[in-house]
């Protein structure tokens, strides 16, 4: 889970995308514009110098013209002298000086300007030459004023001379211009893709940290969700840069811790509920094993009276037949106490055995439980059996604590432990194994004692406690010492189970109420 | 070609190492004004400068009177000096006329003492004169003539330039509404161009004269005036302001003697700063030979034109456009400036107020010709 603690300021991802989006308009805005002021601005210094180019040879053609015109009426005049003739002269030379005069303030760089003033000049010379041929004409001299009008022409052609170099500078300046501008233009076309290029990169630019910042982001986001889905505990998430994806990132955290809650709430109710329906079904199995044990005393002890009886008449008269026969001087009498009285009593005393323990079996226990030293108990019981283990070649091995008590008939207990021990010497002798192993260890409130042996294993574990039940030979077991060692731990408040070693092997593991720490007591019976 | 022979006015200040910075002014005048620069400068250095910085002119000797294509290498070379903060001159119209394009594209101010082309009206915000517009001096011109209770006959000569074009117009104008039209009308070439003289002379003399009306400078009358004056012994000769330029010589020979023209200076009745600054010439002639001539406009439009930028710099500082705006505000928003020949401002066209006066040539100079009109057109 990510700690709000640690997790650096985020930023608004609307703010940033608003802010993206205007810095995007302003540039593009800014280019538009731009782009728009200096075509424009091209385009008006095109207008601008192709006008005044306009307006400038308007002018030329204006002084040109005037000049022109004032040279025919001054040679008209010259043939015909008048009045009028003069003052139209005069007024083509007002007419070319005022066109000259326009040109005195006009923008135009300093050739230009020399040009201008030698337009000026040979104007100013024609207009005096022209006066001078006026003049001796008007005296009567007429060569000399034929002589004179011949040397008008020369004032004239510096005249034109100098109108035309002033309009091929302009011209000339007007194609410097041009090529000027074309190069702007062209350095326009190079910015406007410059700039169309910084566009389309800025645009992959914000294309890219919106996949970064956000797409992404989002696709972590469902990751996790999917990943919560499919079982994940947890799924951590990197802190967030937008404030809205943090919110997003930390109610996804709050969802998963939620739901990790609810999760281990449930495993732990089933592992519970799985553990309340073992015991339930343990129960079951206890019931009914009690109630078809119980059943069954009933009936045996019933049969065992009935069966008692007899058998004392039988054992008392075969005890009788021996003796007789034993004090007997035939030796064929002796032989038959060997041969038929000795088995018989044999035979009737096993018979009372049986009975009696199917009147154990039958009876209901009445003595008390008291907390018995359970490493006493085993070490009283297992040393009656440990002498048939030697002689069969194998080993009881004893883990047990010394401090553990549990609650029990210290006799049946006893008889329980001694039984279970019979049962694996038993099973022992069948195999190859040879080790009983007793252990036991304290859990909570109980005491759990397991008998494991290396013999072949229950066949059938759930029938282990059935009684009558047994796999031995019709002879070495009757099927009831198991069955009374589920009665006694039943009479204790324990329970007992029976299933298989993994490794091969049965287990006993019965299960007594712990008894707190007293006085040390012996379980000798 | 260079004709240009630049050099700064050594006697203006000696500027020694670790000086202030020097303010600079450009002088493209005629002799006449160019001492009267000269000598305003060195009064105001005299006086500790300007702000503490002395005042230095940067003077472009002899350009004044040539064609406006120099003028335009002056002007040039001057608007793209940096250090140069404003311009006096030129003399000739022509060349004002050239000079101001020049200097109105490179927002350098011009003080054109005495050019009088009613253009150069035109010429822009940074171009400025001492002198009334040739549209007034026509009028006056034409005054003067129909003064007389007999209308002359009048021959009118025009030199073929602005100066010449531009006053001919109004003097033109004025007579025509008089009822005097000219018997005789003729431009002429100046400077070298002047060679047809006779045929000028018999021209004139052709249409029998009483008056001739020269619009135009001095050297080419003086070298008219003996044939018309032969044949017309009784001519009177009224001249435009151009006569009175420092170009021309002294008449050792008498020839234009009785000639009229107008002048910009009360001579009959100086002001007490006209006339301790003709004290002070005349005590530099007595003293100097080299400084030949009269007590010319060009000399006190000279020196006034110097005092005047000073003044502008010392309020406004060195800045150009600073130094237009303190002569635009001149007689509007501020006092007009205390001139050698009374208040100087200016009109929204960079002109003064128009002020003439005529004058005769006498054996001994000049005097002072008294008119019922005096000082007004």
């Amino acid at each position: 889970m990510i700690g709000v603690r640690d997790k650096p300021r985020a930023r608004s991802l609307r703010r940033v995308m608003l802010l993206g989006a205007v810095a995007f308009g302003l540039l593009a805005t800014t280019f538009v514009l731009a782009f728009g002021f200096l075509s424009n601005s091209i385009r008006q210094g095109l207008d601008d110098s192709t006008d005044q180019l306009v307006r400038e040879e308007r002018i030329a053609d204006e002084i040109v013209s005037s000049s022109y015109n004032q040279q025919v009426v001054a040679y008209r005049y010259l043939e015909r002298p008048s009045e009028a003739g003069m003052d139209e002269f005069r007024q083509k030379g007002q007419q070319a000086y005022a066109g000259i005069r326009q040109y005195l303030f006009h923008p135009m760089p300093l050739g230009a300007r020399l040009k201008v003033e030698a337009i000026k000049e040979a104007h100013e010379k024609f207009e005096v030459a022209a006066q001078h041929a006026f003049d001796l004409l008007q005296s009567g001299d007429s060569a000399a004023a034929r002589a004179r009008v011949a040397t008008l022409t020369a004032p004239a052609a510096a005249l034109e001379q100098a109108v035309g170099s002033f309009i091929a500078d302009r011209e000339q300046q007007r194609a410097t211009l041009r090529v000027q501008q074309t190069a702007a233009l062209h350095r326009l076309q190079l910015t406007t893709a410059l700039v169309a290029l910084a566009l389309a990169l800025t645009a992959i630019l914000m294309a890219h940290l919106l996949r970064r910042r956000v797409v992404l982001p989002l696709y972590d986001l469902s990751t996790a969700v999917r990943q919560l889905g499919a079982g994940a505990d947890h799924v951590p998430l990197a802190p967030q840069r937008y404030e809205e994806f943090q919110m997003l990132a930390d109610s996804f955290d709050g969802m998963f811790e939620s739901i990790r809650k609810s999760r281990h709430q449930v495993q732990a109710r089933n592992r519970e509920l799985t553990r309340t329906l073992d015991e339930l079904r343990r129960t079951q199995r206890e019931l009914v094993q009690r109630e078809k044990l119980s059943a069954m005393g009933e009936m045996l002890a019933g049969l065992a009276h009935e069966l008692n009886n007899p058998l004392a008449g039988i054992l008392g008269l075969a005890e009788c037949i021996k003796m007789d026969l034993a004090e007997s001087d035939d030796p064929k009498a002796r032989e038959m106490v060997a041969i038929m009285v000795d088995p018989l009593v044999a035979e009737s005393l096993r018979a009372r055995d049986l009975v009696r323990n199917l009147l154990h079996f039958a009876r209901q226990s009445t003595e008390q439980a008291e907390p018995v030293h359970l490493l006493g108990a085993i070490d009283v019981a297992i040393g009656l059996r440990q002498h048939e283990f030697s002689l069969a070649g194998k080993s009881i091995e004893i883990e047990v604590a010394d401090d553990l008590y549990v609650v029990a008939q210290p006799q049946k207990l006893q008889h329980a432990i001694i039984n279970i021990a019979n049962n694996a010497l038993d099973a022992l002798r069948d195999g190859d194994g040879s080790r009983l192993k007793i252990g036991a260890t304290r859990d909570d409130a109980a005491v759990v004692v397991v008998f494991e042996d290396e013999g072949p294993g229950f066949r059938q574990p759930d029938r282990a406690f059935d009684p009558f039940y047994t796999t031995k030979s019709v002879g070495d077991g009757t099927g009831l010492g198991l069955s009374l060692v589920h009665r006694f731990v039943q009479e204790a408040g324990g329970s007992i189970w029976a299933d298989n070693v993994p490794g091969g092997g049965a287990r006993v593991t019965m299960q007594l109420q712990s008894a707190p720490h007293t006085e040390r007591k012996t379980a000798v019976g | 070609m260079r004709r240009f022979s630049t050099f700064l006015a050594g006697a203006i200040l000696a500027a020694g190492c670790g000086s202030p910075a020097p303010l600079r002014l450009g002088i493209v005048l005629d002799r006449d004004g160019e001492r009267g620069a000269i000598l305003a400068a060195s009064d105001i250095n005299a006086a500790g400068g300007i702000r503490g910085r002395p005042l230095e002119l940067r003077i472009l000797r002899g350009l004044s009177p040539t064609s406006a294509k120099v003028a335009f290498m002056a002007a040039d070379s001057l608007a793209l000096d940096p250090t140069i903060l404003a311009v006096v001159g030129h003399t000739n119209s022509s060349a004002s006329l050239a000079g101001a394009q020049v200097y109105n594209e490179h927002h350098l101010v011009q003080i054109a003492p005495t050019t009088t082309a009613p253009l150069y009206s035109e010429a822009g915000r940074y171009s400025f004169r001492l002198v009334g517009s040739d549209t007034h001096q026509g009028a006056f011109l034409a005054r003067v003539v129909l003064a007389d209770s007999v209308h002359p006959r009048t021959a009118l000569l025009y030199v073929n330039d602005d100066y010449g074009r531009g006053l001919r117009e109004p003097v033109e104008a004025n007579l025509s509404s008089g009822g005097v039209t000219p018997v005789y009308e003729a431009p002429y070439s100046s400077g070298a161009d002047f060679t047809d003289i006779d045929d000028v002379a018999h021209a004139i003399i052709r249409s029998r004269p009483e008056l001739l009306m020269w619009l135009g400078r001095a050297p080419e009358l003086r070298r008219l005036l003996p044939a018309l004056r032969a044949a017309l012994p009784n001519l009177r000769v009224l001249s435009s302001d151009g006569f009175s330029g420092s170009d021309s010589p002294p008449d050792s020979t008498g020839r234009m003697i009785g000639v009229r023209y107008v002048r910009f200076l009360n001579m009959n009745d100086p002001t007490p700063a006209e006339r301790a600054l003709r004290d002070r010439f005349n005590r530099r002639r007595q003293r100097d030979s080299v400084w030949q001539g009269g007590f010319s406009d060009q000399y006190v439009m000279g020196y006034q034109a110097v005092h005047l930028l000073a003044e502008a710099i010392r309020d406004k500082g060195a800045d150009r456009e600073g130094i237009r705006s303190y002569l635009s505000e001149l007689g509007s928003t501020r006092p007009a400036f205390p001139g050698v020949d009374g208040p100087i401002r200016f009109d929204q066209h960079g002109d003064p107020e128009a002020k003439y006066y005529l004058d005769e040539v006498t054996a001994h100079g000049s005097k002072a010709v008294p008119l019922p009109f005096l000082g007004r057109p």
